[in-house]
């Protein structure tokens, strides 16, 4: 069962409805005025000049209506064929369908229009077929035949009688008797109607009445009549009355003696019965009427094919309209489907499709909308957990950041795709640079030999871990790391990359080492200081005793005993500076200003050392630190030492810098020097005990700082200077900001 | 060059058939002639003929027995300057035609007032009896004023013609309706 069709689209519903109204309107309109046409011009009054101009008046109405209508389907079709060439969606459909409504009603209506083209003219024609017209002409003939031979009996009868008055002079009064015998004798031989004979002289009228109607009058003479016959012509009258028709002919009498003179008329009169006038004049209306109907012939045929053509063209209007209607009402639900989709696919997912049917299409418009709901809701909850991913990962990537051992990760093609801070700073990477590169192209040649042999050591346990400790020789340092590579495996046991994780035990190592080293000063400090002492005393005492009995061989005497007491004392200096070196003074940190601390140090250095330039930029933000400002003198004072000792004595420069990162919260200390530098070897053991490349040095002085600075919390680190010469950094932490 | 002159030729033809085709018209359109007013035995008389009143159709359609009326239109104004024009007389005067085929005769009939008849056996002297106002007595002369200006107007109008099948439309043509003829006169008797 066919279901009606009612959409509402909010957009251009108005306009197709406002469009509809007016067609119906206009269609009614066409019909109305056609019905007021046709009972005006079947009114039998004669209608004033007024009402035919109403009448044209409504015929142009009807013509600009038809024409309003020709306009908006014409527009409707110039419309589909506009959106067509612009390719607009659904308008191919929508031509199809019109095409088709169009085809389909333009065929039979046109054959339609031409059958009955040929059909009515061909009926038209045969209405007026010679057979009929000439019957009923011959038919006419026939009773204008009677009528003309009937006058003409009676004016040939009316001579007679009137050649016999003149001939027998009867016009005479005195023969007046003779004259009535006459008269009457004739009209009984020629069988003749009324017979009247007038005399002008007399003024009277001579009448023989007719026998079969004595009530019958003869013709009044009127003067024309008279006038015709006394100028000596021949005439006819035909008198209608209700009894019938009275035909009479009327002829001159002349005089004997004068024959060219008129005297009177003689009337001879045939009455025709009421039925067979009543029967002529029937033939004759007829004849009249066809004759009429046959001037009408091509007007009739004319306007009914005008009516059939406008029938027809009514029908296929309405079917293109009809087309239009019905290809709209199946093309804009999928234009809005399409136009969805497009607004849908680009992100707009509250957009709703606003169309009520109770069709199919409102079926699949309703399940359009909800898929779009279902949809809204799905990416709703995808982006939800989206979010949480990002929060997640947000989370991971901040744990990672602040995760002390460094973090590289490999996906299963060999690209690098973490790279966390700790591992930046640690090997002294950036992260950039690496990121997304296979770790073939990222890597040194030296350091993909030791990722090789890890790689070669996990192939062999073949467990997917291995942990293993590396000295890494970076750039500018050395680095002791304790390196753990895993496989990464999913909960399906795919494999997704590795994971290496870095745990940097240089600082441990420098720990470990330093306790121990002090633990051996101390025990060489008592072990060797105890004997020290007699030792020299008893070399002094050996002077002392038998430094003048010796002769000549005092001087080699007092030489060899100075020689044991003074390296004696070499070797006390050498046990303080190790005692010292294990007996370190407990530091009292208390806040302080860097600075301040630092300043008087370089000042004394400066002093001391004319043909060095010492250059002392201080960092202004810097809050007060905890630190103990004697032990920091320390640092400085050992440092510096070393600064000057490095750099050459013509154009020596050494910088000292301080400032303060306040991201990680550290206050920072620099000293840089533009000498030969430190050789990469060697800085791992820099920090140690007994390292030094001075020839007279100790090797305790910046295992000293390494000591102080480890008991301020802080860090020492040394990197080469550019273009030459070394950066000793010292990183002290802030508590108080 | 060239399609400047053919096209000023064609323009010219135009223009040309344009003003023949007027001329032509309006030879052809009927109208008041012949008009004449005279006074008579104390009445305002007047005569007048319609000419171009019958054309091929309308002949073919009175011998087919189509009755056909002429009505005239006659008024007699007094005219006014500061005022409308004073309507004096109007007179409505019809003139119809019927053909008797059967004794082949046009009856002819004019009723202005009362009617009068007449027949005719030759269609020339019928027409001419249509399209004449003859001797029509539009006013007594006492109803005048002596040197005031009248006027008179004439007009002729066929009346429709009722044809079978409501084909009256179709053939509208047969219709003719003449301008306002209009005579001004001053009345000094």
């Amino acid at each position: 069962m066919m279901k009606s069709h009612h959409y509402i689209d909010i957009g251009e519903a108005k306009k197709r409805r406002r469009e509809r109204i007016i067609i119906v309107v206009i269609f009614f309109m066409i019909v109305l005025a056609i019905l007021l046409e046709s009972y005006f011009f079947r009114g039998e009054d004669l209608l004033p000049t007024s009402t035919n101009v109403f009448i044209f008046g409504l015929i142009n109405v009807n013509i600009i209506l038809i024409i309003l209508l020709i306009f908006l389907i014409v527009r409707n079709v110039v419309k589909l064929i506009y959106e067509r060439r612009r390719g607009i969606l659904g308008s191919k459909l929508r031509t199809k369908l019109v095409a088709a409504f169009v085809i389909l009603s333009l065929i039979p209506a046109a054959l339609l229009f031409l059958l009955a083209t040929n059909f009515l003219s061909h009926s038209i024609d045969n209405w007026f077929n010679l057979k009929i017209g000439s019957a009923l002409n011959k038919t006419l003939e026939i009773a204008q035949v009677y009528y003309q031979q009937t006058a003409e009996h009676a004016k040939h009868y009316a001579g007679q009688i009137s050649s016999d008055i003149t001939k027998n002079r009867l016009y005479e009064l005195e023969k007046k008797g003779y004259l009535r015998t006459l008269i009457e004798q004739r009209q009984e031989s020629y069988g003749l109607g009324i017979l009247a004979v007038y005399f002008d002289s007399r003024r009277e009228t001579l009448v023989v009445s007719d026998r079969d109607s004595p009530g019958i009058n003869p013709v009044p003479l009127t003067p024309k009549i008279l006038e015709d016959v006394f100028v000596g012509k021949e005439t006819s009258t035909i008198q209608s009355s209700d009894d019938g028709d009275l035909i009479s002919g009327l002829t001159p009498i002349y005089s004997y003696i004068s024959p060219k003179e008129v005297i009177g008329v003689v009337v001879v009169s045939y009455r025709i019965p009421k039925e067979l006038v009543d029967n002529i004049a029937v033939i004759s209306k007829t004849s009249e009427r066809y004759r009429q109907l046959h001037l009408l012939k091509n007007p009739v045929k004319f306007s009914y094919i005008i009516i059939l053509f406008i029938v027809t063209l009514l029908i296929i209007f309405s079917a293109t309209w009809f087309g239009v209607f019905l290809a709209k009402s199946i093309t804009v639900p999928i234009q809005d489907l399409a136009e969805a989709t497009r607004k849908i696919a680009q992100g707009d997912l509250d957009h709703r499709i606003n169309i009520k049917a109770d069709d199919e299409i409102g079926v699949l418009v309703g399940s359009f909308n909800q898929m779009t709901e279902d949809l809204k809701k799905s990416n709703k909850g995808l982006k939800q957990a989206n979010m949480d991913i990002e929060e997640r990962r947000k989370y991971m990537e901040t744990v990672l950041r602040n995760v002390s051992a460094g973090i590289i990760s490999v996906d299963k093609g060999g690209v690098i795709t973490t790279v966390n801070r700790a591992a930046e700073k640690m090997l002294g990477i950036k992260t950039e640079k690496v990121l997304h590169r296979h770790y073939k192209d990222a890597l040194s040649p030296e350091h993909m030999a030791i990722v090789n042999e890890l790689l070669k050591e996990m192939g062999r346990k073949g467990d997917g871990f291995v942990e293993k400790q590396i000295e890494l020789v970076l750039k500018d340092r050395r680095i002791m790391v304790l390196t753990t590579v895993s496989v990464i495996k999913d909960d399906d046991k795919n494999e997704l990359g590795m994971v290496a994780v870095f745990e940097d035990l240089t600082q441990l190592q420098k720990v470990e080492r330093a306790a121990a080293w002090r633990e051996v000063a101390r025990r060489i400090a008592h072990e060797i200081k105890n004997p020290l002492t007699p030792v020299q005393l008893s070399a002094q005492r050996l002077q002392k005793k038998y430094g003048e009995k010796m002769g000549d061989d005092a001087p080699v005497f007092y030489e060899c005993t100075k020689t044991i007491i003074d390296q004696v004392e070499v070797l006390r200096k050498l046990v303080n500076e190790f005692s010292h070196y294990a007996r370190m003074p407990v530091t009292n940190l208390s806040p302080n200003d860097l600075n301040e601390t630092i300043r008087d140090s370089v000042a004394l250095f400066q002093d001391a050392h004319k043909d060095v330039h010492f250059d002392l930029n201080e960092g202004t933000d810097i809050p007060e630190l905890n630190l103990d400002p004697e032990q920091i003198k320390r640092v400085m004072i050992n440092l510096l030492d070393n600064a000057v000792f490095a750099v050459d004595k013509k154009d020596g420069r050494i910088e000292i810098r301080t400032s303060y990162d306040k991201t990680i919260r550290k206050a920072m200390l620099e000293v840089a020097d533009n000498g030969p530098g430190i050789p990469a070897g060697y800085k791992m053991k820099m920090f140690e005990p007994y390292f030094s490349t001075k020839r007279t040095g100790t090797g305790l002085g910046l295992a000293i700082v390494n000591s102080i600075i480890s008991d301020h919390d802080g860090h020492v680190s040394v990197r080469d200077n550019t273009p030459s010469g070394t950066i000793i950094a010292i990183e002290l932490p802030v508590t108080h900001v | 060059m060239l399609k400047k002159t053919i096209l000023s030729i064609v323009f010219l033809a135009c223009c040309l058939l344009l003003v023949l085709s007027c001329w032509y018209f309006q030879q052809r359109e009927a109208k008041i002639a012949d008009f004449m007013l005279t006074s008579s035995a104390g009445n305002i008389v007047v005569y007048a003929r319609v000419t171009n009143c019958f054309t091929k159709d309308m002949e073919s359609a009175i011998l087919a027995g189509v009755p056909t009326t002429f009505t005239f239109l006659v008024n007699l104004y007094q005219k006014r300057i500061h005022w409308l024009d004073k309507n004096i007389s109007r007179l409505v005067i019809s003139h119809t035609i019927k053909y008797d085929s059967v004794k082949k005769n046009f009856n002819f009939s004019s009723i202005n007032g009362q009617e009068k008849s007449a027949e005719f056996q030759d269609f020339d002297s019928a027409k001419r009896a249509m399209a004449d106002l003859n001797g029509v007595i539009v006013s007594s002369t006492k109803n005048l004023k002596k040197n005031k200006t009248y006027y008179i107007s004439v007009k002729a109008e066929m009346d429709k013609v009722h044809l079978p099948l409501h084909m009256d439309f179709f053939i509208s043509l047969w219709d003719f309706e003449t301008n306002w003829y209009r005579q001004e006169f001053v009345y000094r008797l």
